[in-house]
């Protein structure tokens, strides 16, 4: 089983994240691609493990994104993963493709064969969004947010506010909500 | 015995209520994201404000429609936006409410519904969608 993950932002941004795994950019093999739109790609060997505590392997499968740039680093040297999220002893592979947010960096275990874990949550769903408005509805009720996954990027009053933070964020196109105080309720229909 | 084909399969979350798909507006370069409810009752596709505000409408500029619901009435403005929905566009004339209280966003008939071919089973939380 090749267990591939696109990491999300919130879990490398916890104080706890530790890079330490340091990315060789090279050419390798490819691995199958969930989106297709790959553009950079190379392998990860493990750097000497100053501490890492292991994740359940069940929590490989679960597909989050990355923003390059940001939670995971990318420089010359390399690309530094948190080994929070991989263990102490994965091969690691990764690759860079565009994604709805921008430029994002998808890392995946190379360990077993080639078929690719599918995502319980898909791309593009809005899932991570909804949970986050889910779990915060008490707290942003009556306000509009700007999400990227579960990430809160601006909240306020006014939508073009919330909007306009989120894009000079270099988000071109955030999801946008209004936190309603009544949205658990059923709808009667029109 | 009839058939459908459809380019889209979509799951859509069964915790929040209605049948709930992303989608992408876009009007004049800028574009959002949010999520929407299949309706086929509604006639129109209707966005709370916020969005065409956000994307820089002048929401009274536009088309004045009167609309009925099932104990009152209200008023939105129809603009030419980019509807993008799981992969498909629509280029549809959408509606936003002029009340900015009310903020369910709904794809209705008109623009887009007459655009697609659509399925649902609704025990599996599957939606089907084709362009028609």
């Amino acid at each position: 089983m090749n267990h591939q993950s696109v990491l999300n932002p919130l879990m490398l941004g916890s104080p706890a994240a530790q890079f330490l795994m340091s990315v060789q950019a090279s050419e390798t093999a490819s691995a199958p691609s969930p989106r297709g739109l790959g553009t950079e790609q190379g392998s990860i060997q493990s750097a000497p493990i100053k501490w890492a505590p292991s994740i359940p392997e069940e929590q490989y499968c679960v597909l989050a994104y990355l923003q390059k740039g940001e939670h995971i680093v990318s420089n010359s040297t390399g690309v530094f993963v948190p080994a929070t999220i991989f263990g102490q002893t994965s091969r690691l592979a990764y690759r860079i493709e565009a994604g709805d947010y921008g430029p994002q960096v998808i890392v995946f275990d190379e360990r077993g064969g080639a078929r690719p874990v599918q995502s319980a949550k898909p791309k593009g769903n809005h899932q991570l969004e909804r949970d986050w408005l889910s779990a915060h509805r008490s707290t942003h009720a009556g306000m509009w947010v700007a999400l990227s996954g579960n990430r809160l990027l601006a909240a306020g009053c006014k939508a073009p506010d919330v909007y306009n933070k989120a894009r000079e964020l270099g988000i071109p196109a955030p999801f946008v909500a209004f936190v309603g105080r009544d949205e658990e309720l059923p709808f009667a229909g029109w | 015995m009839h058939n459908l084909e459809f380019g889209i399969r979509h799951k859509y979350d069964d915790s929040v209520p209605g049948i709930t798909v992303p989608v992408h507006l876009e009007y004049q370069g800028s574009r959002v994201q949010f999520d929407a409810k299949i309706d086929t009752g509604a006639e129109l596709c209707l966005f709370d404000r916020g969005y065409g505000e956000a994307l820089g409408i002048e929401i009274e500029s536009g088309y004045r429609k009167e609309l009925r619901t099932i104990n009152s009435t209200l008023v939105a403005y129809g603009h030419e936006v980019t509807l993008s929905i799981l992969d498909l566009n629509f280029d549809l004339m959408a509606f936003f409410y002029e009340a900015p209280e009310i903020h369910r966003n709904v794809l209705g008939r008109q623009g887009w519904l007459v655009k697609v071919r659509l399925g649902v089973v609704d025990y599996e939380q599957l939606v089907y969608i084709g362009s028609y």
